[in-house]
Parts: C-alpha cells; sequence; structure tokens
C-alpha cells in the first residue's frame, strides 16, 4: 500500500486496467529492493499470495 | 505477502517498510514494466500464479481466496528467477525492432551499474527512433535520465532531460498516473495530490526511538517533494530590494561554480505554475570551495511583465564550518502567461557566492548570471 493510500489518492481508482481475474500475473523478473538479488512473483508458485503494487508516497 | 514498488528511488520505500514494521520481500519496478498506471492495487494470486482477485475487499480474502482450491491451468509460462543475460540481449538488437532495443535497454538500466546508464540511454533512444510515439519507451528513457542524474556520472542536464521524457510520456497517455506523479514529485505546489514524501522526517525519528538505525537513503527528498499543495500561487511581495541591480558585481562565467536549471511544469494546466531547480557544484578541478565566513548565497529572480515568483530572492544559508564545497541547491515557483506566448520566456536570474579558488587560494564575491527558460508546452 502506499503512504497515502488509507487517505486516499486522487487518482482514478484502477479495476484495474492491467490485471484481470484468470489472467496469470507477469513473469517479469526484477530487482529485489534488498539487495537486488533477481526476483520474480513466479517465486512464489506453490503459495497463494496477497500482492500489493504500491509507492511509498 | 509481497510487494512491488513503483517509484524512482527505491530505497525509500525499504524506509517506509522499515518504519511500518513491514517485512514482506518487496520487488522493484522503477520502469514501470508492469505497465501499472495507477497504484495501489492489491491482487490476490493462487499458487499457479493466476490472479483470483484484484483489489479484494479484505473480508472477502478468507472465503474467496483463502479457503478455495483452484485448478491447476492447462499450461503455466516458464519461472525465470535469473537476470537477464546482458550480452544475449545485445545480440538480439539485431533484430532491428524497436521491442529488442527497449529490452536490451531496460536491462542496462536495472541489472548493470550506473557506468552503463549512458549506454541506457543510447539504446532507448535508438528504440524511440524506431518507435516514437511509445509512452513507455519516453517514461523509461526518463527513468534513465534520472538515474544518471542521482549517479557519480552524472551530466548537468540529465534532470532536464529526464523531466522533458516523462512530460513526453503522459502527452502520449495523460492516464497514466504512475509517469504523471513522477513529474509531480518534482514539480509545483499548484499540481501536488499531496506532499510525497513529507513522512521521512516522522519515519526517521519513530525509528531512531525504537533503538533502530534508519535505512540510509542515497537521495535526499528536495524541497519539491517534501512541499504541501497549494490551492493559490503564493506569490513573493514585491518590496524585496535587489542586491545588485546595476551589475556591477564581478562576474564568474562557470569557471568557479557550475550551476544547472531544471524545469519542472505543471501536468495538467497549461498556464499554471512552473517548479525551478537550481544546483550550484564548486569546480573542483579549481578546488573551488564556499567561503562561509563572508555572508550568505543569494539567488535573485528578474520576472519579465506578467510572470510573478514565489520568492524574489532566496538566501542559502551557510554551514558552520569556515569552508566547504557541498553542492547546493535552491528551488522556486514561477507562474506567467504562457498561453499568450510564442516562443520560449527566459527568466533572468542571478545568484551571488562567496567563493575561493584552491587551498588557501584568492577568495572573492562573485555573481553568475543564470537564464531560466521556461518553454509553453508544445514547444517542448
Amino acid at each position: 500500500m502506499s503512504a497515502r493510500g488509507a487517505q486516499g489518492d486522487t487518482a482514478p481508482r484502477p479495476d484495474s486496467v492491467e490485471f484481470h481475474e484468470g489472467e496469470t500475473f507477469p513473469t517479469t523478473v526484477f530487482p529485489s529492493l534488498d539487495g537486488g538479488r533477481p526476483g520474480s512473483v513466479a517465486d512464489f508458485r506453490g503459495k497463494k499470495l496477497i500482492l500489493h503494487i504500491f509507492a511509498s508516497w | 505477502m509481497a510487494g512491488i514498488i513503483e517509484e524512482q528511488h527505491p530505497d525509500r520505500a525499504r524506509l517506509f517498510m522499515q518504519w511500518k514494521q513491514m517485512r514482506w520481500p518487496i520487488l522493484v519496478d522503477s520502469l514501470n514494466l508492469l505497465g501499472t498506471s495507477a497504484v495501489p492495487v492489491t491482487l490476490a494470486i493462487d499458487e499457479y500464479g493466476v490472479i483470483r482477485m484484484v483489489n479484494p475487499k479484505p473480508e472477502e480474502i478468507e472465503e474467496k481466496f483463502l479457503n478455495r482450491r483452484f485448478e491447476k491451468p492447462a499450461s503455466l509460462p516458464p519461472v525465470k528467477d535469473v537476470a537477464p543475460d546482458l550480452n544475449a540481449l545485445k545480440h538480439a538488437t539485431r533484430r532491428g525492432t524497436a521491442e529488442a532495443w527497449e529490452t536490451y535497454a531496460n536491462a542496462l538500466v536495472e541489472w548493470a551499474g550506473p557506468d552503463r546508464l549512458g549506454d541506457a540511454i543510447q539504446t532507448y533512444d535508438h528504440a524511440l527512433s524506431l518507435e516514437r510515439q511509445s509512452g513507455p519507451l519516453h517514461f523509461r528513457l526518463g527513468v534513465a535520465y534520472r538515474k544518471r542524474y542521482d549517479s557519480p556520472f552524472h551530466r548537468p542536464e540529465d534532470f532536464q532531460k529526464a523531466v522533458d521524457q516523462w512530460s513526453a510520456a503522459l502527452e502520449l497517455d495523460p492516464n497514466q498516473y504512475i509517469w504523471r506523479r513522477r513529474i509531480q514529485q518534482y514539480g509545483p505546489r499548484l499540481d501536488k495530490p499531496y506532499p510525497f514524501y513529507d513522512w521521512v522526517t516522522t519515519a526517521r525519528k519513530e525509528i531512531a526511538a525504537r533503538g533502530e538505525t534508519p535505512v540510509p537513503l542515497s537521495v535526499e527528498p528536495g524541497g519539491a517533494e517534501i512541499a504541501h499543495p497549494e490551492k493559490v500561487f503564493p506569490a513573493a511581495a514585491t518590496s524585496v530590494k535587489e542586491p545588485d541591480p546595476q551589475g556591477r558585481i564581478l562576474r564568474d562565467d562557470g569557471q568557479l561554480v557550475k550551476i544547472e536549471t531544471a524545469v519542472v511544469p505543471d501536468t495538467k494546466v497549461a498556464e499554471a505554475s512552473d517548479r525551478v531547480h537550481v544546483v550550484f557544484r564548486p569546480n573542483p578541478a579549481l578546488k573551488a570551495h564556499w567561503n562561509n565566513e563572508a555572508g550568505s548565497m543569494v539567488f535573485w529572480v528578474n520576472l519579465p511583465y506578467g510572470w510573478n515568483v514565489d520568492q524574489r530572492q532566496l538566501t542559502i544559508p551557510n554551514p558552520p564550518q569556515p569552508v566547504s564545497k557541498e553542492t547546493r541547491q535552491i528551488e522556486f515557483e514561477v507562474k506567467g502567461p504562457k498561453q499568450d506566448c510564442t516562443g520560449p520566456v527566459t527568466l533572468p536570474a542571478y545568484a551571488l557566492y562567496y567563493v575561493c579558488e584552491d587551498v588557501n587560494g584568492v577568495c572573492m564575491y562573485r555573481r553568475q548570471d543564470v537564464p531560466i527558460t521556461i518553454a509553453p508546452p508544445e514547444l517542448k
């Protein structure tokens, strides 16, 4: 969640246009925040995952 | 639980997580590769990687997700668990497509060191020459420029180029709020939805009060990034006396102090305000350094008819030591009738400062003229 998440953002709340139920989440590899090691959401396969896409603002 | 952050400076999210005592794994998407147009977004993803809920209500998660059994899909995309092979991606650019060039540029930004950001910038330029109307390409080129600006390999024009590329991206997709916020964090108060990083001071205090050391930040949030929104332009008082109206102070032509400027526009309203960033760097080649005993640095903004500024004169207080050579920066905001302009407008500003050359060298009081160019949106 963003630091503003609880207060609300003036941006339109996404439905979202980019993510839809039934679709596979992209397996894009990103640097991890802790040390820059490569990681992806696919690393969590085998477990159910709650994923927050956010910014600290 | 896991997270993906969409920020230019990801270590600020580390500080945020430390402050809130959240310990989930976080991935960094500064380039907006996911294409997310706004945050926050919460997804419930099953054990096969399939999205089952988008922005679920908390009270529904247990019944509709955690306690449900999901069928394994007939096929799943392969799992990639290593960073991309830069050499292979470079080789793939021989295909000559914008996509191949962009994939290589993205990998250079994310996985190569800051010394390769110049290569990334050239690669994005090449991709853009093939696909000029790509908002994502413009945005990512802007990210690369700003990353280089914040690195030891920075060039003076990098910040302005980052802003110009983000503006070009937003022009192509004005509904992209990740791109919009990337400009607004550095932009004028009339355009801010909220103060972006005003929480940093509180976070550091509360973390220290717990006996922990706050995560260090590679780039401290600047004035624009902690400024609060305004609904009315805060025009400066007109009674301030100009320090050198006749231009009698001897000029430094940029040899002793290098000055960089960047103008960040309002993202929504053509005639609204701009935030001007000015950075002063004593020239290490001449061992130039500030003389802090003689007086403070002053920055003065002259205005064409019809223009307003929030501060006519800015004073930069000196640190306590008698000499120093730190980079100094100021920010101010201007507002004028841009819609009436047929070309760029130049605001004649100047800086007055006490600077010494070489160790034990000559110390002098100098003026450097700093023309600030404001371009109407259609000319950018």
